[in-house]
């Protein structure tokens, strides 16, 4: 007579992870879908502190921005973070603004030349990212080497705050 | 009468179907998700755009206004951070037809007060019915008060914001 064999435990059902993977799925192309090149180039850099402001305008249609970070310390340019040089050589070195201005003519007359060969009409636009503590004379300065090397559009960035105004209101009383 | 054997009987016995092997692409998904959350931009980041004339060209819009007598009419906002001849900081408004408006930040507990500006520019709006305004900046202003008074003239109706950095001039002065 053959033993009978009774299984102390039924066999462990085995984990459907199906259902989680259409949420990573779902998480995945929701993900893909926000993170973009463009808007790497238009995120808040690091040890930065943007301005706040209430309004926020869109980047003309047909804008291809250069960008040029400003910190307390030094100034990058371009999404390379080309170190250009401190706020004090841009106002003291005339090659520190030099170099800066070739820089930014380089990137207008490269997108002339894409105008050019492939009938688009991108528009150069300077996208200015600095720090809220910097004094604006050298903002000025490199308005006025934006201006001078074709920069017709010039935008700051700046963080959305609809209560910066109320915030400042409670600061005076 | 025979009948032909039926074609059930020639199938195979049927197995249960072979679940996918997820696991490869499970662990695709555990290293792509942490990195695109990782660079995910929480906070949202704005723009705010700048006209700017060149000296003395102003803002080259078009013809004037109904009724208007051909001067463009120009309001000033200046934005001043350093005491000095005629000079304190705050803001001050020039240009507008009920006169020039000081606002002191001697008068905010030394910042600068945005609330009476916003007031100041809702007024002049209101008043003067221009889309222009031009913003005359000192040196010495923090980045920071210079985007936050583009801010409110964008919000008060002036989209044309026009940047002139102020310009020291010496000798007889008005």
């Amino acid at each position: 007579m053959m033993r009978k064999v009774r299984r102390k435990f039924p066999d462990a059902a085995a984990l459907s992870i199906t259902s989680l993977l259409d949420i990573l799925t779902i998480l995945l192309v929701f993900l893909i879908k926000n993170v973009s090149m463009e808007a790497q180039r238009l995120t808040a850099p690091e040890n930065m502190s943007l301005p706040t402001t209430i309004t926020n305008q869109e980047l003309i249609d047909n804008g291809l921005t250069v960008l040029v970070k400003v910190y307390p310390d030094e100034i990058l340019i371009g999404t390379d973070n080309l170190r250009a040089g401190s706020l004090q050589q841009l106002m003291q070195d005339a090659s520190i603004r030099e170099i800066i201005y070739n820089y930014m003519r380089n990137e207008a007359s490269q997108i002339k030349l894409l105008n050019a060969s492939k009938g688009t009409n991108y528009q150069p636009c300077l996208l200015i990212q600095a720090d809220k503590e910097i004094p604006c004379q050298y903002i000025t300065q490199l308005i006025k080497i934006g201006a001078g090397a074709s920069f017709a559009n010039i935008y700051f960035s700046t963080l959305q705050d609809q209560f910066w105004l109320q915030a400042s209101a409670q600061q005076i009383q | 009468m025979a009948y032909r054997p039926s074609e059930g009987r020639n199938q195979k016995k049927q197995t249960p179907p072979e679940q996918a092997n997820l696991v490869p692409i499970m662990n695709l998904f555990m290293t792509i998700i942490p990195f695109l959350l990782s660079i995910i931009v929480i906070s949202q980041v704005a723009m705010v755009a700048l006209n700017f004339s060149a000296a003395g060209a102003g803002g080259g819009e078009g013809g004037p206004g109904p009724g208007g007598s051909g001067i463009e009419k120009e309001v000033r906002v200046i934005i001043m951070a350093s005491s000095g001849n005629q000079v304190f900081p705050g803001f001050e408004i020039r240009g507008w037809e009920a006169g020039p408006v000081y606002i002191r930040n001697a008068e905010a507990n030394g910042n600068y007060n945005f609330v009476a500006l916003n007031d100041a520019l809702i007024k002049i709006k209101s008043s003067m019915q221009m889309d222009n305004i031009t913003l005359v900046v000192y040196p010495d202003v923090l980045y920071g008060t210079l985007i936050q008074t583009i801010d409110l003239c964008k919000l008060n109706g002036f989209p044309n914001v026009i940047y002139k950095p102020a310009t020291v001039s010496y000798g007889s002065g008005g």
